[in-house]
Order: C-alpha cells, then structure tokens, then sequence
C-alpha cells in the first residue's frame, strides 16, 4: 500500500482541522491527495457520478486564502467531503443518477450545500445513489451500480451506497446523504461506517430533491462521532426556506461525544431480534449492547410491539409522496423532455407521458404507479389513511419507550451486504431491506449505525436510536463504544488494489 | 387477496401520465399485486380509536415574515437560470403543447 494511502486511513475532520491550522498542509495538498487516490481507487467502486476537480481546487485555495489571512471558518474549512447527488447546486450537476436529470444545471443552491460552502469545506464531487433514492442498493442508479469496497461483488447499499461507500475508501473526510427509510445507516451498516439520520426536520430539505416529503431528512456520513457531531453542528438548523425544519434549539454535539455513558439508559429492542435476523448479525449486535454497559450504561429489554407494521405503512406512504413529487417531472419545465425535438409533434398528453416514460427509470414507475394506485379515489381511505393512523400507532410506542429508556439499540438490516444482482426478480426481497431501518422515518425519530463488527468478512453494524432531537445522545453513546473499539478504523479489502 | 390488472394498470398509467409499454403493463400488475397483497396486512390492524399523523414534529403554521425580497437576494432564483433548462421557449415564456384543442 501506498503512503498516501495509509496517511489518509486514519485521518479525521478533527486530525485534519488540526493539521490545517498548523500549516502541516495546505488544504490543496489535501484536496490533491484525495483526487489522486479516487483516481487510482474509484475505478473498481464507481463511488462517483461526477468529480469536480475544478471546483474541488478552487475551493481549496480559496480555504488556504483564508486561513493565510487569519479567516478559517472553523472545523470543515479547507476539508473535501462528497455530496450525494441529490442536491441542488448551482455549479455542478445534480442528476439524481437519473436519466430524467442528466444534463440538469439547477438554478439554485440547496440549504444544505450552502451551509457546507459557508462553512469552508470543499466539494469533491457528487457521488452515486438509487435513481431519486428510490432503492436499498443503488442499483437502480441510471449510472451502474456502486461496488462494495469490502468485496466488489456486492451492493455497497442505498440509496446512498456512494455516500457510504466513499467515506469507507476514504475518498474525502464525510459525505452527505439522505434517508427516507434507511438510506444513510443501511449503506453505513454494509460499508463499515459511521452513518446519522436525524430527527424530521433537524437539517432543512430546502435544495434536496424530494422523494417523500415527510419522511426525507438529511444526514452525515463519517468514520467517527466526533465528525458526525461536526458535520451534524453546521448543518442543524432552522430554514425560512424549508416550512418543516425545526426551530429546535441546536445542540453542541461535539462536546457531548466527550462525556461518559455512565447511567445512561438503553433498551434492546425486541422485535428487532426475531425471525429473519441473521444469527452471526445478532451475536455481534448484542456483543456491542454488552459493551455499552461496560461503559456503564443500564441494559433492559424493551418492546415496541407494533413496529414491524412500519414497513408495511411506508411502502403506503412513501410511494404516495412520490407519486406526487415525481408530477414535477413532466417535460415541461426542466429535465428529460422529447419535446427538445423540435420536430417532434407530440400533443400535451404525450410530451407528459412519453417524457416521463423515458426518463424514469422502472423502480420510480414502479413507486409511481404504487402511489397513484394508493391515492386514488376508492382506495385513498383504505390505504393511505389507514397508514397514517399505523403511523401514529407507531409513533406513540417509540414516545412511550423513549419514557423509559435514553436509547434503543438492535441492528441496522437483517444481514451483511447482499451480491450484486441477488434481489433483481425480487422486488418485495428489496423493500423488505428497510425493515428494521423504516420505522424511525415513520416515527421521526434520530438514529444512527455505528460499526460494531464483521461477518463472512464484511462489516456489520450497530443501530442506535433515540428521541426526538435527541441527536447528542446518540453521537456521545456511538462515541464512548467507537472509544473502545477500532471496527471503524479497519481499511476495506479494495485498499489491496493499490 | 387484492390483486390488480393489466387493465387496472392501463388506467393507472393514465391518472399518472407514464406511458407504458405492453410488457411494462404486464410485468407491473405482478409486481403491484405482491406489494399490494404485503400491505393489505395493516387493514387488520384496529385503528377505529386513532387519529391520523402526517407530520410528527408537532410543527403547525409556519408562515413567512412579510417582507419584500429584493432581485438582488441571494435566495432570489435567476430567471436565466431558471429558463436555461426548458424544453422550448417562446418570447422569454415557457411554451407548452395546446391545453384545449378545438373539436372539428
């Protein structure tokens, strides 16, 4: 392995930032050396649907600018990070990894890439997800699938399998992704990495191209809690832009990853651990909840007992809102349109119709017509009403566990990641990935995946979940077990390549 | 057991404005008809003394401060912008296929 390669296994936001203000280096050379080991790397993950060398370096110098005049924005100025390809910004393009938005320049920036560019730290490129987050694997990606890199016959997970899959090869210090219904921790848990999926409307959506408006939040994803934390910290926050971000006082999350977890309070959740759960899974799982009360935490089981109805109200839910959202898409206005023909004669049905036909990709019709078929009239009571009432069920039972204990742990996903093609005439299989990852959408809820072993070789994680806007809690119990543990810190097998 | 048609997903098709092609058609009134029949499990769960949650961070009218915002804002959107990615373009307005068509 490379010397390069090995200065960057270990580095962290917090090492960088120090370093960074040392004048150890420059935040080009640090930029430079990530550009250089994508380059060398992402050939065998596809991690990426665009690098943006350019903007990556300007980015930079502007940072070293700065900080040569005594203006350092704080912790993430001068740091490279990706972006998870599903959000606005105006100087590169934000595809969805679809076909319908392959040449889309937006014409604004998202809340959340301002915050980032505000606070200093520099844009690598967008990296790849399932077509508008609609998958547990990104193979639905218009763009190919991305590899996992602890074994490239398998799924790296979704929808941000390239947000995950990227802080794993250390192709920058975090990434930014979304989870609708277990799209941060789920690729988090397959990958090896640390992956947060706040409260509903901690981090504003304003920018984020939408896939189910009351489930999407946005979330950090890093190597340690410390760097969530800090990541976390910047992008918290009210949004006059976004009408659901909350006015939530925000907390200092990196300070409370430096406290003990004695005394707290965690329950394992029951249902988590029945039929289906993977044996070598389970066993490392509640060897990590042992190990959280060595670090002095009081262990009791808890119920949530109607949890497991959660998949089955998303997969109401979610596919409503999309069909909803994805009308935008309608060859009108922006994107995929077989109106740029201009010798086409289409008439208004076709250009809606057609347009849509070919820029989208089968899993977003699939959702699309799931949704139109739930909403329309004669089903709209018995589907999406009945949903939303199992919504509030399960909303109360996590409202009432959270009475009793600080913090809920149990797995991510039933298993390690899956091959490479495994669920391609199964799309039931697919849904059923979010099983254990969808009820906290449906709750809204915070919680997160935090590396807590291997099995068959590849990386297996602890999900931790709390209550709302009980964010610090989470990084500070991730924090004290990743203290103890060096699962987080393992290079994935693709490093062998170099 | 709820199962839906090739004809069930023809209308569909049509309330979604999504041209499918006969295979399509096919293939999802299989698909549909499995995730159909998995979530049809929660129409036995007894919700006869529960409201409805749509949004579950109590938030509830958020309005806007009433305040002018200036061309100049950097949240304005820019017009040139925002038209560079239509499809066709008429006199600076977006140009759309006839809404009403006149019967013969």
């Amino acid at each position: 392995m490379t010397d390069a390669a090995l200065f960057l296994a270990t580095l962290s936001i917090e090492k960088a930032a120090v370093s960074l203000a040392s004048g150890e280096y420059t935040s080009v050379e640090l930029t430079t050396r990530y550009l250089d080991h994508i380059a060398q790397l992402d050939r065998y993950l596809h991690t990426f649907v665009r690098v943006e060398d350019t903007l990556a370096l300007a980015q930079a110098t502007a940072s070293d600018a700065r900080r040569a005049k005594g203006m350092s924005r704080g912790l993430l100025d001068g740091i490279p990070y990706t972006l998870k390809d599903v959000y606005a910004t105006r100087e590169s393009p934000t595809t969805a990894s679809s076909h319908m938005l392959e040449n889309w320049l937006a014409p604004y920036d998202a809340t959340v890439y301002r915050k980032l560019e505000q606070a200093g730290a520099v844009m690598l490129g967008k990296t790849n997800t399932d077509e508008f987050t609609m998958g547990a694997s990104t193979e639905t990606s218009y763009f190919g699938v991305t590899r996992n890199p602890w074994d490239t016959a398998r799924v790296s997970g979704g929808s941000s399998g390239g947000p995950a899959a990227a802080v794993s090869a250390r192709f920058g210090l975090f990434s930014v992704g979304t989870d609708t219904g277990g799209s941060i921790r789920q690729p988090a848990h397959f990958c090896g990495v640390l992956g947060l999926r706040p409260t509903y409307g901690r981090i504003s959506r304003f920018g984020e191209l939408a896939m189910a408006s009351s489930l999407d939040q946005t979330g950090p994803l890093t190597l340690t809690a410390q760097d969530a934390a800090i990541v976390l910290g910047v992008l918290a926050g009210e949004d006059p832009l976004d009408a659901t971000s909350s006015p939530e006082p925000v907390a200092n999350y990196l300070a409370t990853t430096k406290q003990s977890i004695s005394g707290l309070r965690v329950g394992v959740l029951q249902e988590y651990f029945g039929e289906g759960v993977d044996p070598q899974v389970e066993v490392l799982v509640r060897a990590a909840i042992k190990q959280l009360e060595a670090l002095g935490a009081q262990v009791v089981e808890i119920s949530v007992p109607s949890v497991m109805l959660a998949l089955a109200a998303y997969y109401i839910i979610c596919p409503s809102e999309v069909s909803s959202n994805m009308a935008r898409y309608d060859g009108m206005h922006f994107g995929y349109s077989v109106d740029r023909d201009s010798h086409a004669k289409h008439d208004l049905y076709q250009v809606y119709a057609e347009s849509r036909a070919q820029g989208l990709g089968a899993e977003v019709k699939r959702r699309i017509m799931l949704g139109t078929h739930a909403l329309s009239s004669g089903y709209f009571d018995a589907y999406y009403t009945q949903a939303e009432k199992v919504r509030a069920i399960v909303s109360k039972e996590f409202t009432h566990a959270f009475q009793q204990v600080d913090i809920l742990a149990g797995p991510v996903s039933p298993h390690v990641a899956f091959p490479i093609g495994a669920h391609n005439q199964n799309h039931l299989a697919m849904y059923k990935e979010d099983v254990l990852t969808v009820p906290l959408n449906i709750a809204g809820v915070p919680g997160l995946s935090v590396p807590c072993g291997f099995a068959e070789g590849m990386p297996v994680g602890l999900q931790l979940i709390a209550g709302r806007f009980q964010e610090a809690v989470l990084l500070q119990t991730a924090a004290a077990y990743q203290s103890c543990t060096q699962y987080h810190l393992q290079l994935p097998t693709v490093f062998n390549q170099l | 057991m709820p199962t839906l048609s090739s004809d069930d997903i023809r209308s569909l098709s049509r309330l979604a404005r999504l041209q499918l092609t006969p295979d399509e058609e096919q293939s999802f009134a299989g698909q549909l008809s499995e995730i159909v029949n998995y979530v049809d499990q929660l129409s036995h769960v007894n919700t006869s003394t529960v409201g409805q949650l749509a949004g579950v961070t109590g938030l509830r009218n958020i309005l806007a401060s009433d305040t002018a915002r200036s061309d100049t804002d950097p949240l304005a959107v820019d017009r040139e912008r925002l038209l560079a990615g239509v499809p066709r373009i008429h006199n600076g307005l977006i140009q759309v296929r006839a809404v009403l068509v006149q019967s013969l």
